[in-house]
């Protein structure tokens, strides 16, 4: 009897936790449905052919087995899409809106976040989140020490990794007091990209986080520590690096991407990048001599997770997840990890993964230039959002002309 | 103007405060870049009217005139982006002209020069000039023809007088007030140029003008109204160096007049004029090698420094080409549309002008210095400041992303262009033919279509041509009113900047380059040949 009520008992609970995933199923079968005709534009940054390529790849797979038509509008500033639906909020615009996918993080998410711009949260909902171990990657649910909170999914990770030539430069200068001297050595042919360039920041945020002597106050937000404080070994650093750079340190290259044909010509020794993978891609696409190599700083580099976001005013908020599970998928993380597509690291977790999904990324080629994951070590967390701005002020206080 | 003041409702920031100015007063570098901004500005109008003027004293009436007007329209036509591009492949540290220096005295690395992204600005002002100089070159041209400028050279030189200081005495006063609103232009043009100072003009700190475009683009949206209240300092800026212009004009009426009087025949050394032609000849050098080095870069496999010889690839083509036919595609549809439109709208305008003018003369007169004048203002407005309250505009309406508000809002821009070269010729008509055309059809309608439009047929082309070209070149208001959906050669060429990949920048600055060269070719093609009897004929007036 008792044997009999417990298998009934369990019988019962497993019929209510399969009718759960059922419904779970169900629902996402519906949005499913209810994407298909649907027309996604995907505003993402599109300076990059690689990159481009992929997305192009990504459409065709989304059209062909969701129907969905993703556009991808390629942006050349993500901040210039923040203030597009901004504008629309303001016109008082509450669907249609031009934008149905982003490509987001860091402050352009905290931005959008604070001034209620975005859609969700719908993030634990989609079936390919469950390859997403935040335990392990932590920063796939703290983007800059902000709180996802379900509102953006993660795409792909970064880590701040230096380029250079092995035929020009014999070793490569392993932290921020072996930068200097190495500057001191090549006057004028050491830069960084120009703040408030993205990589130009975070290069700051790297020199600030192996410089300070409190680096337990950066992952708070900036108004509750001492600025002056903490930032102060920075300052001295840059006063003294800034006459040994290129131009005399007086103005510094756009971008990061700018760095690389002067670093092809031999007018800079070192280039920086947030994907470690860029170097290959750039070899293979002829920008970059087969001899460059990448290095992390022996204390490790910062690191980061990009997301895909849906603002508050998209009328394919279906076709707009639809897509983003399928960025998600292992298959679709797969292709942008391999350095011949892109080279994009994947934000799954290999411990969630299944065989079969595993060896999709263990058969990946490495690329000639990319560091494998132990030498690349553990990345430096980011410090809190709030830090960028204030660093980018002072910065500009101090060395703008 | 609102958000200047601080008011944002969506924001929260819906009470009026003089805050963002505050704030704007406290931006790190502001009198920099102010002062860059009005440096540049300045310089780059009075060079371009002393080249243009001293172009003109020196070749009027020679064969090299014929030569200079040949480029006119080459150099016109040319967007900007692409030109800088170019221009920049040519001067910087690691460009063609340092690679030809390398190879004679053995550079391994390229030299610390500061020959692009300068921070006096004068890769710029230089790039400026060989773009406004040719604008302020056509515009004299088109004035001068209503002056009596033989006789007056005949006169001069009867009287001992040299024929610069004729020039520069005689037919200059009378010159002058007629261009005096194109200066206008190419003064706040170049004050608030974004798109070339991304390219070429200094960045630590930037023009104002870009400031702008980086404080509209800042994720923290609090900036829109420091944005906001920058753009409107932008327009004052404008309109203070406009008035400086005019006062300045004004003093030196006064000083010379003394000058202009005394009978001196001076001793005015032609050493200045043919200074003017040999600097002339020397931008049509260096824009011949941007557009070469474009080409030569879209070629390009690998091209590291010193070497002078590149390893040919048609890799960039075949990777851009499948990503560029919608671009064309959208830049020519935009392109077409806006011009058609904005050449019959001007030659409706200037035949309502003319019939009020046979009507009325002083009337006539009134009205078509009220509708030139209204002409200039979307040319004298800087564009960021103008744009920011028309995005507002678009999204109430609920217009932007299509590509007939693109279209419509180049149109604004085209307009003035077509409108502006098609005055001269119109007012340059001769009645008699219409009179001839009218007595004997009869009719009003088919006497404008057979006979004046017949007559009129070759500057209609090239204001076609010209109005494509400058539809081509636009980027903030394509960026603006298309919300990144419609894309065109330009909004995609500015877009790969970012990408610092110099091969697709050939490429796309050469597809850019293209397009107005090709528009150019068939207005010259259909102004001089015609359809007849089923077979391409000479037309009669070419």
């Amino acid at each position: 009897m008792t044997t009999a009520v417990m298998a009934m008992a369990l019988l019962t609970h497993s019929t209510a936790a399969i009718s759960q995933a059922e419904a779970k199923t169900t629902t996402w079968q519906q949005t499913v449905d209810k994407a298909k005709g649907q027309t996604v534009y995907f505003n993402a940054w599109g300076g990059s052919e690689q990159i481009n390529d992929y997305i192009d790849w990504a459409a065709e797979q989304i059209d062909e087995r969701y129907g969905i038509t993703l556009e991808h509008v390629k942006v050349s500033d993500t901040s210039s899409v923040v203030s597009r639906v901004l504008a629309e909020k303001m016109a008082g615009r509450k669907d249609r809106g031009t934008v149905d996918l982003i490509w987001i993080n860091g402050e352009n998410f905290r931005s959008m976040k604070h001034n209620g711009l975005l859609y969700g949260p719908f993030v634990r909902e989609l079936p390919s989140f469950q390859g997403i171990d935040p335990q392990q990657n932590p920063t796939t649910i703290l983007d800059f020490g902000e709180p996802v909170d379900g509102l953006e999914a993660p795409w792909g990770m970064a880590q701040l990794v230096f380029i250079y030539d092995t035929e020009i430069v014999n070793k490569p200068p392993a932290n921020a007091s072996e930068l200097l001297e190495f500057a001191r050595k090549h006057k004028g042919r050491v830069t960084y990209p120009l703040p408030p360039d993205f990589i130009g920041t975070t290069f700051l945020k790297q020199l600030l986080s192996e410089l300070t002597t409190e680096p337990g106050a950066l992952l708070k937000p900036v108004s509750e520590a001492d600025f002056e404080a903490v930032t102060s070994p920075l300052w001295r650093y840059l006063d003294e690096i800034h006459p040994l750079l290129w131009r005399g340190g007086e103005t510094f290259p756009a971008n990061n991407l700018a760095l690389t044909p002067m670093l092809d010509d031999g007018e800079i020794l070192l280039s920086m990048t947030f994907n470690p993978a860029y170097a290959s891609s750039a070899i293979a696409s002829g920008e970059l001599p087969k001899t460059v190599k990448t290095y992390v700083h022996d204390k490790g580099t910062l690191g980061n997770t990009h997301f895909l976001a849906i603002p508050f005013n998209s009328n394919a908020t279906e076709g707009a997840r639809v897509a983003i599970n399928f960025l998600l998928s292992p298959e679709a993380q797969a292709h942008k990890a391999n350095p011949d597509v892109w080279g994009d690291p994947t934000v799954l977790s290999m411990s969630q993964l299944n065989s079969l999904e595993r060896k999709r990324f263990s058969s990946l080629p490495l690329g000639p230039a990319t560091l494998s994951p132990e030498a690349l070590g553990k990345a430096l967390s980011e410090p809190h959002s709030s830090w960028v701005a204030a660093l980018e002020e002072a910065w500009k206080t101090r060395y703008r002309q | 103007m609102l958000p200047a003041f601080s008011y944002m409702p969506v924001l929260g920031f819906d009470t009026f405060s003089l805050t963002p100015w505050q704030r704007l007063l406290d931006t790190p570098g502001l009198a920099e870049m102010l002062l860059l901004s009005l440096k540049t500005s300045i310089l780059s109008t009075l060079l371009s009217l002393l080249l243009a003027f001293g172009v003109i004293c020196f070749s009027w009436g020679t064969p090299l005139w014929y030569k200079v007007q040949h480029w006119l329209s080459p150099l016109m036509a040319v967007p900007h982006v692409a030109l800088a591009f170019g221009i920049a492949f040519v001067l910087m540290p690691s460009g063609l002209l340092a690679r030809l220096i390398a190879a004679f005295v053995g550079w391994d690395y390229p030299p610390d020069w500061q020959t692009v992204q300068d921070p006096y600005g004068i890769s710029l002002i230089l790039l400026l000039v060989i773009k406004e100089a040719p604008f302020l070159v056509f515009m004299m041209a088109a004035s001068i023809v209503q002056l009596p400028v033989a006789d007056t050279l005949r006169l001069g030189s009867s009287l001992g007088f040299q024929s610069g200081v004729t020039w520069l005495k005689l037919i200059w006063p009378q010159l002058y007030p007629m261009i005096r609103l194109p200066v206008y232009t190419v003064l706040a043009f170049s004050i608030s140029v974004v798109d070339i100072a991304l390219v070429i003009g200094p960045a630590n700190p930037p023009t104002f003008a870009v400031q702008i475009l980086q404080w509209i683009q800042d994720p923290n949206l609090a900036n829109s109204l420091l944005a906001a209240s920058g753009s409107v300092l932008l327009l004052l800026l404008v309109v203070a160096v406009v008035g400086a212009f005019y006062l300045a004009e004004w003093l030196l009426n006064k000083l010379t007049r003394n000058w202009l009087t005394n009978g001196h025949r001076g001793r005015f050394s032609s050493f200045w004029l043919s200074l003017a032609t040999k600097a002339w000849q020397a931008l049509l050098m260096l824009f011949l090698c941007g557009g070469g080095a474009l080409l030569i870069w879209s070629f390009v496999w690998r091209w590291r420094f010193p070497s002078l010889w590149p390893d040919w690839s048609l890799r960039s083509w075949e990777r851009a080409w499948g990503g560029m036919s919608e671009p064309i595609a959208n830049s020519l549809v935009i392109g077409l549309t806006a011009t058609i439109i904005a050449n019959i709208i001007s030659v409706i305008l200037l035949e309502l002008n003319d019939h009020q003018r046979q009507k009325n003369e002083s009337a006539g007169r009134w009205l078509s210095l009220v509708t030139s004048g209204a002409m200039y203002i979307p040319l004298l407005v800087p564009q960021m400041t103008f744009l920011f309250g028309v995005q507002i505009l678009l999204l109430q309406w609920g217009a932007e992303g299509h590509w007939l508000t693109v279209a419509g809002l180049h149109l604004l821009f085209v307009l003035p262009y077509c409108f502006l070269s098609l005055t001269g010729p119109w007012q340059h008509y001769d009645r008699r033919h219409s009179h001839q055309g009218l007595l004997l059809s009869g009719s009003w309608l088919r006497t404008f279509l057979q006979v004046k439009l017949g007559v009129l047929w070759r500057p209609l082309m090239a204001s076609l041509a010209l109005g494509f070209a400058v539809s081509i070149a636009q980027y903030l208001p394509t960026l603006f009113a298309s919300a990144g959906r419609v894309t065109t050669v330009t909004t995609e060429a500015v877009g790969l900047v970012a990408g610092g990949n110099r091969r697709l920048i050939g490429v796309y600055g050469l597809v850019q380059m293209a397009m107005p060269f090709i528009a150019y070719a068939m207005a010259f093609f259909l102004s001089h040949w015609t359809l007849g009897n089923g077979r391409i004929v000479r037309r009669l007036n070419s």
